[in-house]
């Protein structure tokens, strides 16, 4: 008997091992040899990688592309986040009424923009904002709104305002069928006990929805963010792949793609890399601390 | 008790196969490059006397090409000559970088690159001298600086490392002039007769001066330079003296901050139609009543014109003039390290570079301008080649500024200083930034992008 059951753990192990094995090859492994890059000098030719020691973080600290890459992206990440939390509650408590009709629909008008990949959205808003062609421009010229026509995606402001808005309009109907199931998932009785109390709507919504959603606002956030500090389709395209105008909408992740493929730096790459993923790390470790706090739900 | 057994062994059994099958895609790979060393010395081994017909040739090859227009028909042409030959062409374009990365990426696994690969204006220079990439085709067994006499010296240059050593060749030579609309130039400067319009627009000074003419003379409304960008490639491929880099050192040609004015001052006053190049607007104004002029190199005719008016691409509604020797663009084609047929990837390189018969009927089937000398002095003294989207010959027109090219502007490092130049020059013409802050931001750039150069 005791045979048997030293060969089931081998069993297990073997059945495991498929799982573990990919992850070693496509996850920890590009990761230790990202690392090992990072300390070297190599334009990803033949000629192997030259090992220069810390100079490669050296230059990253003094780097100011690099931090205004990460100031950038943060900036874009709040302009989005915020605005599709608010909009996200709002159609959630709405569309989880009673009393409306034709809620179907609406959810899955919202939720549409979520279904388009975002280097075609961002393509699309593009060409609306173009200068001299775009459907925006020409729209206000034919109202009289402008007298020439604006150069939208030269400004510094609404370049990011552009990338914000774009990546709000995709992914507040996400978020809105999170707190849906958030809002559904909240015991009745709470809304039955406030509305024996008499409270009205916007009590009822402070007092009751709000702190039970708060886990789930925590846990949009923290997906969000982590999505949000990897952000590159978006202005990767709306910018034409530099970061346009002025470095203004260079995220991190775009910078580190243009280091390494458009100008083959790939010892650099990487440790921007490196630098890249120890801020997900400190930013994960505070979200999960923040997550993982008593919540009304324990 | 067996049937537990059973399943145990199955599932046991399932397990090694689905755990093999995750490492037969490795072994594949890892045991191709073994096998790729020793033709390198094949060519030496595999010499073959010079009179083998082109029916003696069989096997097969493989090229990489950019462009899905091009690399078909040289395949074509190939096989034309060599019917037993075949030639698997694969198109990758270059969008994003992705041509650029794919080989790069080849060369740096030590397999999967092809026999014969095609390299654009635009990074032929950083292929040339990629190790590992292109083969040295002035050494035995190909010698070929025996076989380009015949070739436009500059183009033969460009293919060149920066030893020396020749490593790609091409069929082309482009130089460039500016292509307008006869319609608009008569009705708003009164003429379209090729010659006047060159002198109108010969200095920097004489082209904002028509400029002007042009919106007095529409009210407004036409515009003399599609974008700006057309006239940065007049700038950057001929105006100026020095490339961007020299000895490693990061230079901006004096011509290049009268190109910023020049610019600057046909964009405030509206002398231009502010469309950036290769957009879905620049190609539209094509056929538009608006838009005069763009910058058309020998390719532009078909490439740009044609392609983007159909209905009047033989009609000659356009006109190329000749105002500025420059040039832009052009492909070469050489022979990657890693061919195992290499004495076949030659016969195909030197029959596209240096067949005459080819080079004389490609030139005719396509209207490429082709780097041939004597292709060139046979087809300029034809009357009867016409191209019928201008209404000229085009070998007459480019025939003379292929002599003024020069092809030492050409670096390694061109795509990305136009990439940031242009994107910062469109800031400042939008006037978000001064002059001098533009230069300022380019050299940030320059020095971010580049951290190798020596920038001032």
């Amino acid at each position: 008997m005791r045979s048997k059951s030293i060969q089931k753990d081998t069993y297990g192990y073997l059945f495991i091992a498929p799982f573990f094995i990919i992850l070693t090859i496509f996850v920890v492994y590009p990761i230790i040899y990202s690392f090992g890059i990072s300390f070297t000098k190599w334009d990803g030719s033949i000629v192997p990688p030259q090992f220069v020691g810390v100079e490669n973080y050296k230059r990253l600290f003094n780097d100011s592309f690099f931090f205004k890459s990460v100031g950038n992206t943060w900036m874009m990440w709040l302009g989005c986040i915020i605005p599709q939390l608010i909009m996200g509650l709002a159609l959630a408590v709405a569309l989880t009424d009673r009393k409306l009709k034709g809620k179907a629909f609406f959810r899955w008008i919202y939720y549409l923009p979520n279904l388009v990949t975002m280097a075609s959205v961002g393509t699309l808003v593009f060409f609306l904002l173009d200068w001299q062609s775009g459907s925006i421009n020409r729209i206000l010229l034919s109202f009289g709104l402008v007298d020439e026509p604006i150069n939208f995606l030269q400004d510094i402001f609404s370049s990011r305002f552009a990338v914000s808005f774009t990546l709000w309009w995709m992914w507040f109907g996400y978020s809105m069928i999170i707190f849906m199931a958030g809002i559904r998932a909240i015991p009745e009785e709470y809304f039955e006990a406030a509305r024996v109390d008499g409270a009205n709507k916007w009590q009822t919504f402070w007092c009751i929805t709000l702190p039970c959603l708060r886990p789930i606002i925590l846990y949009q956030v923290v997906t969000s963010l982590i999505g949000g500090l990897t952000m590159f389709d978006v202005p990767y395209v709306l910018s034409g792949g530099n970061g346009a105008p002025q470095i203004s909408t260079l995220t991190m992740v775009m910078y580190l793609y243009n280091t390494t493929f458009a100008n083959y730096n790939f010892g650099y790459g990487a440790t921007i890399g490196v630098g890249l993923f120890v801020l997900v790390i400190m930013v994960v470790a505070v979200a999960y601390r923040l997550i993982n706090r008593k919540s009304l739900y324990e | 008790m067996k049937k537990m057994h059973l399943r145990k062994a199955l599932a046991l059994m399932m397990c090694v196969v689905f755990i093999a099958s995750l490492f037969a895609g490795c072994s594949n790979q890892g045991s191709e490059p073994a096998a790729n060393n020793p033709p390198q010395e094949s060519p030496e081994s595999g010499v073959v006397p010079a009179e083998k017909k082109p029916e003696d040739f069989t096997g097969e090859l493989t090229f990489w090409h950019f462009n899905k227009d091009e690399g078909p028909k040289l395949a074509e042409a190939f096989m034309g000559k060599y019917p037993n030959v075949k030639v698997n062409v694969q198109i990758t374009s270059d969008t994003d970088l992705a041509y650029q990365n794919k080989v790069t990426s080849a060369i740096r696994a030590g397999s999967g690159m092809p026999d014969v690969l095609a390299a654009e204006n635009a990074f032929v220079k950083r292929f040339v001298n990629l190790p590992g990439g292109f083969e040295n085709l002035s050494a035995a067994p190909f010698n070929a600086e025996e076989y380009v006499d015949a070739n436009i010296p500059y183009t033969v240059d460009i293919g060149r490392d920066n030893a020396g050593n020749m490593r790609a060749l091409s069929w082309q030579a482009c130089p460039g002039g500016v292509g307008y609309k006869r319609d608009l130039a008569k009705k708003y400067l009164g003429t379209d007769d090729p010659d006047e319009i060159s002198a109108m627009l010969s200095t920097p000074e004489k082209i904002v001066e028509t400029a002007r003419k042009v919106k007095e003379a529409s009210k407004g409304k036409a515009k003399l330079f599609v974008g700006t960008e057309d006239l940065y490639k007049i700038y950057v491929g001929g105006a100026r003296t020095q490339p961007w880099v020299k000895d490693n050192k990061f230079i901006i040609d004096p011509k290049m901050l009268e190109y910023i004015d020049i610019a600057k001052t046909m964009r405030d006053e509206g002398l231009e139609g502010g469309i950036r190049q290769w957009t879905p607007a620049w190609s539209a104004a094509v056929a538009d009543d608006i838009h005069m002029c763009y910058a058309i190199p020998t390719w532009g005719i078909q490439w740009i014109v044609a392609v983007n008016d159909e209905k009047n691409a033989q009609a000659g509604r356009w006109a190329v003039a000749t105002p500025m020797p420059y040039y832009e663009g052009g492909t070469w084609a050489g022979i990657s390290q890693q061919s195992k047929n290499k004495e076949l990837a030659w016969e195909f390189v030197k029959f596209l570079a240096t067949d005459k018969e080819h080079l004389k009927a490609w030139a005719i089937k396509t209207g490429d301008f082709v780097n041939h000398i004597a292709v060139i002095e046979e087809l300029k003294n034809d009357s009867s080649f016409v191209n019928k989207t201008v209404n000229q010959n085009t070998y007459e027109v480019y025939g003379p500024m292929v002599e003024k090219v020069n092809g030492n502007l050409i670096t390694q490092y061109d795509d990305q200083m136009r990439k940031s130049f242009q994107d910062i020059m469109q800031t400042y013409l939008a006037g978000k930034i001064t002059k001098e802050q533009f230069i300022q931001q380019f050299k940030e750039k320059v020095k971010s992008d580049l951290p190798d150069l020596i920038v001032e």
